[in-house]
């Protein structure tokens, strides 16, 4: 099993974070091999950014995805970059409450409302970990286990009411992503 | 077993300085090797270690080496710019034989170039960044674990050599989040302490006629000079040639003498290669997974991995040219290090290079079809 | 005893004849005798220059880096080992000309330390070219048509740099360098001298006081007491050395402050 996943946007979405909680899960809780290595430019915030996350059963060395399984956009500018730019075979999912998309790639590519799911999760500034639950559920990369135990190791300095917003977003997420992945193979 | 953590690269790098017994740091902070000083000066207050921020990355390495003489381990982290400002006191750990670690997580340059895009350009600085005759060691991870456990080596290979070790990181490395192993407390073994001063009468600093003297620490019971300008055994000024001559080659010999020990190179699926790669820090990964799909073809190819890049791994290179039919150097710079294989490419065969400059990382496809290349 | 901390064995020294650096030297040495300290304690860290040749000539635990770096290499030296007395010794090149960056955040940071700058004006090791404190309209080999620039006033600008102890003296007026040397000393925190010292051979004879006596006497006719020069205007105090101390106030220094932090840590954690 390799499967390579690319998470972008712009800075400040949570991309890294995002990159880093899938990254832990698969290699701290389902003991798997996870790279993540992330692209961005000088400014901390608003210019485009990207994590690229590899999860294998075995040593991974080159830790750039260029082969991604999954291609997930946050923002216009990530969008931009990669819808029709990918390899044939790869999903690309984006946030249709940010990102307008291409009507000609209507079938190969997904809009879902993310900042919708992220508000009324209780924050938009769960998208990152609504995302996580989505890659989980529509991808053999970790269990939901190993990213609940992610979240919640994360989250739990700043109190269980923050860490029970996120676990309830990664929930949704991963319904979200197992639904999808249904729809896929069907 | 240890602890399994998913870790950043710049943060192994302070674990791995901390458990080889570093205890200061000084430094200034630069991209993109900013997280060694954020996770030092966490973690060094913790453990009775001294963080400070220097104002400049020149004050930094001399706050280090003064440190060193002190009888700290210490290191530093900075990347090409600063690096070039720590080139002049470079001068006075070589000379003045003071052990100190000093981190590059290399950047795209020259000048302030593109902060956060990985390259190898600093090779040829990391070898020749400060003037004068001297050697250098500089050791290439091209892990995360690597981070760890070389850090490890880098602080040995100070003290035993009383030299200044360059940590050749990159940002690829640098910034990398993977998994790593961090031994529990009472599995790390002692940091390697210098050899007992012993009872000498007059202790001399720099004698080194029977292998360099260990070096003291000021507050112990030597007093000592420690002198950046060109001295005696006791450290005093003096401009004899005979002097001048004998320290210069030392200061060569003692690292280009010892290469067996300090070279250190992973060999991978070179038993029955009639091609090798040659590659070192994060571009080694790249050569990994072109092997990969190489081999995945049926082309017989191996890597040599330096994660010694200086001194030259003469005797591993030597056995690769002599093996292979044709030799493959990816380098993220125009070719710092190829010349080095070249000048031993006593067969004349092929060698050529794979390099990119524009801030990304070199595709192992890339050196798949530079094989194909020199095959055809 | 005196001998006891020159190292007589280098000695004849390597100054010209009417250079001030022994008589700092001796006075230095003469304090730090004083202190009854255990002679392995105590560290000197000189820059390059004339005056950075002090090291040859004391018995002590030395370092002699680069210059303009000696108070970068004294940091390191005092947080390693805060039991350390570290004296840095620097020339008005090292101290704050090539050095100037250093100088401000030591003294802003309030390093357990004495500096002692000598400024004799000018660079004298390379011949007699112009420093940071040269005065306006001096001549040096690097100013031959008259120096343009305005020299530093170092004890202002330690003082504001935050400096806790700061002073000047001159080599005319031993018995007054003796004490502030020896108040430095006494002092916790950062802790600057600065010494007015004559360069016969170079900045002398370019400004007609080649003998070593003409320039010792320009010195002292250019000094003028702190007390005195509240009561003088600024055009009167125009190229005068004012002598006295400065700052001589308490403040925590940065190797107490920093094991507060260490000691807090350890608190929470155990």
């Amino acid at each position: 099993m390799k499967k390579e996943i690319i998470i972008s946007g712009v800075g400040g979405q949570g991309l890294i974070l995002c990159g880093t909680l899938l990254g832990e899960a698969a290699v701290i809780h389902d003991k798997k091999y996870a790279t993540l290595s992330s692209e961005y430019g000088v400014e901390t915030r608003g210019t485009f950014a990207k994590s690229d996350v590899i999860i294998s059963d075995r040593e991974i060395y080159f830790p750039d995805a260029t082969q991604p399984n999954l291609v997930v956009c946050l923002a216009q500018a990530a969008y931009a970059r990669y819808s029709g730019a990918v390899p044939k075979g790869t999903l690309l999912l984006y946030n249709a409450d940010e990102i307008t998309g291409d009507p000609a790639r209507a079938g190969c590519e997904w809009g879902l409302s993310l900042t919708s799911m992220a508000r009324a999760q209780g924050a938009a500034a769960t998208i990152n970990i609504i995302t996580l639950g989505i890659i989980a559920g529509m991808t053999d990369t970790v269990t939901l286990a190993g990213a609940k135990d992610a979240v919640e190791e994360f989250f739990s300095p700043k109190g269980q009411k923050i860490v029970q917003m996120n676990l309830g977003a990664l929930e949704l997420g991963y319904q979200t992503g197992m639904q999808l992945r249904r729809a896929a193979s069907a | 077993m240890g602890k399994i953590r998913f870790m950043q690269g710049n943060e192994a790098m302070t674990e791995g300085a901390i458990a080889a017994g570093a205890r200061f740091y000084a430094g200034y902070p630069i991209t993109p090797s900013t997280e060694v000083a954020e996770t030092s000066a966490i973690r060094l207050p913790q453990v009775g270690g001294v963080y400070i921020q220097m104002e400049d990355e020149i004050g930094s390495i001399a706050a280090l080496i003064g440190a060193a003489c002190a009888g700290k381990k210490a290191y530093t982290a900075t990347s090409g710019p600063g690096l070039s400002l720590m080139a002049e006191n470079l001068g006075v750990a070589v000379l003045g034989e003071v052990p100190c670690v000093i981190i590059d997580v290399q950047r795209s340059g020259p000048s302030t170039g593109m902060a956060t895009r990985p390259a190898q350009g600093d090779v040829m600085q990391a070898r020749w960044g400060t003037h004068g005759d001297h050697a250098m060691i500089a050791l290439a991870p091209s892990s995360v674990q690597d981070c760890y456990d070389l850090m490890r080596t880098a602080f040995a290979y100070a003290q035993r050599y009383r030299t200044p070790v360059i940590f050749l990181a990159d940002e690829i490395i640098g910034h990398l989040r993977e998994r790593c192993v961090i031994p529990d407390p009472e599995e790390i073994p002692p940091a390697e302490q210098p050899d007992a001063i012993g009872n000498l009468q007059e202790y001399r600093p720099y004698d080194h006629t029977n292998g360099l003297a260990p070096l003291a620490a000021y507050g112990s019971k030597h007093i000592f000079k420690i002198n950046g300008s060109m001295h005696d055994q006791m450290g005093r000024p003096c401009a004899d040639p005979q002097n001048a001559d004998q320290v210069i080659r030392h200061l060569s010999e003692k690292i280009e003498g010892a290469k067996d020990e300090i070279t250190l190179t992973r060999a991978y699926r070179m038993e029955d290669a009639s091609y090798v790669l040659i590659a070192y820090g994060g571009t080694a990964r790249s050569a990994l997974s072109a092997m990969e799909l190489a081999r995945a073809e049926g082309i017989p190819v191996g890597v040599l991995q330096l994660v010694t890049v200086w001194p030259v791994a003469e005797k591993e290179i030597d056995a690769a040219l002599a093996q292979v039919k044709a030799v493959v150097v990816p380098e993220l710079n125009l070719g710092q290090f190829i010349g080095e294989v070249r000048v031993r490419n006593r067969r004349n065969i092929p060698v050529v290079g794979v390099n990119r400059v524009d801030g990304k990382p070199i595709e192992p496809a890339e050196i798949l079809e530079k094989l194909r290349e020199v095959m055809a | 005893m005196l001998q006891d901390y020159l190292l007589e064995e280098n000695l004849p020294h390597f100054w010209c004849a009417g250079c001030g650096s022994g008589i700092v030297l001796q006075s230095l040495l003469r304090n730090i005798d004083k202190q009854g300290w255990k002679r392995e304690d105590t560290v000197v860290v000189t820059g390059i220059g004339c005056w950075g040749k002090a090291d040859d000539y004391i018995k002590t635990n030395t370092f002699h880096g680069t210059h303009g770096r000696a108070l970068a290499f004294s940091t390191g030296i005092k947080l390693a080992n805060p039991d350390l007395h570290v004296f840095t010794l620097m020339g008005d090149g090292d101290g704050i000309t090539i050095g100037g960056n250093h100088l401000i955040h030591a003294a802003r940071r309030n390093i357990d330390l004495v500096a002692i700058m000598v400024n004799n004006l000018n660079y004298g090791m390379t011949g007699g070219q112009y420093s940071g404190t040269t005065p306006r309209d001096a001549i040096t080999k690097t100013s031959p048509y008259g120096h343009i620039e305005t020299g530093f006033d170092v004890c202002r600008v330690v003082q504001a740099a935050g400096g806790s102890f700061v002073a000047r003296g001159t080599v005319y007026d031993v018995v007054q360098l003796n004490k502030l040397i020896e108040q430095a000393i006494a002092h916790k925190g950062f802790s600057f001298v600065e010494v007015i010292s004559p360069c016969p051979t170079h900045f002398g004879r370019s400004n007609h006081m080649a003998a070593a006596v003409e320039m010792m006497r320009w010195i002292k006719e250019q000094t003028v007491p702190l007390a005195r020069a509240a009561s003088m205007s600024p055009q009167e105090l125009e190229g005068k050395f004012v002598t006295g101390v400065f700052e001589n106030s308490q403040r925590e220094d940065y190797s107490t402050a920093y094991q507060r932090v260490v000691d807090r840590l350890k608190g929470e954690a155990g």
